[in-house]
């Protein structure tokens, strides 16, 4: 399997998506998953799809920029409620994305 | 860990608040930040802008909840704020910025290395999800007390 880049977004870059960062590395751990994650904020999203080109987005804020770049609401990492089903969102995109399912 | 007497003490702790809107909570939880030399004078200022744009609403299983910051350039140490009000305020939702959530506790992070702070931020989604806690914080009016309560989430896990 190859590698998959994922971005995990939020208002400062700094909070929030340091927590769906730490989630969202757990669950590709779990499922053998290799990955690349790295954080940013809102602001940020259209410069890094440039330079990271990511394959997922996981964002606990709305993004204003247009992407045809998967995007994941990364709250349920926060509120808890609703992770079970995320989680299955997460790794049914990354798996899409490797070409294994 | 949320223990950590820099992190959290009872000078940061303020119970029953009564106050009108979101913005009034945030000017008091960042007065104490400042009070204590936690926060620099641009970081109000930063909060206020960054949660206009950028809400900090959630919603979790049984409470509103909202967690307002600024970006680390306006933080001088590591360190959080907690009030509870006595008649919740909205906050605008993280996911949904045009709606809101009707919020009675606030934690308010003044955060300088992230990746550093992970366990303080782990900690505090823990913390929001244990709505029996929560619930004991909502009624407590006592810092210590409530001190005691936010530290069980260290004994739980």
């Amino acid at each position: 399997m190859g590698k998959v880049k994922i971005m995990c977004v939020c208002g400062t870059g700094i909070a929030t998506s340091t927590v769906v960062h730490n989630g969202v590395a757990n669950m590709c751990k779990k499922n053998n998953i290799e990955y690349e994650i790295i954080q940013c904020k809102s602001l940020e999203v259209k410069s890094k799809l440039n330079t990271f080109s990511p394959d997922l987005i996981v964002s606990t804020t709305t993004i204003s920029t247009t992407t045809t770049i998967p995007i994941i609401s990364g709250i349920a990492f926060l509120s808890g409620v609703g992770l079970e089903k995320v989680e299955e969102q997460i790794i049914t995109a990354l798996k899409q994305t490797l070409g294994v399912i | 860990m949320l223990l950590d007497v820099n992190l959290l003490d009872t000078e940061l702790v303020v119970l029953n608040l009564e106050l009108e809107n979101k913005y009034d909570v945030m000017t008091v939880l960042a007065n104490c930040l400042l009070e204590k030399n936690i926060v620099k004078p641009s970081y109000l200022q930063a909060l206020i802008e960054r949660e206009d744009v950028y809400p900090t609403g959630l919603q979790t299983k049984e409470f509103g909840v909202a967690i307002p910051h600024a970006d680390i350039q306006h933080v001088l140490k590591p360190s959080i704020a907690i009030a509870t009000l006595k008649n919740s305020v909205k906050f605008n939702l993280m996911a949904s910025p045009e709606n809101t959530v009707d919020v009675k506790i606030v934690f308010m992070l003044a955060l300088t290395e992230p990746q550093k702070q992970l366990q303080l931020l782990q900690d505090l989604i823990s913390l929001f999800q244990a709505s029996h806690l929560i619930k004991q914080m909502l009624k407590c009016d006592d810092r210590q007390m409530f001190i005691d309560i936010v530290n069980q989430i260290n004994q739980n896990e």
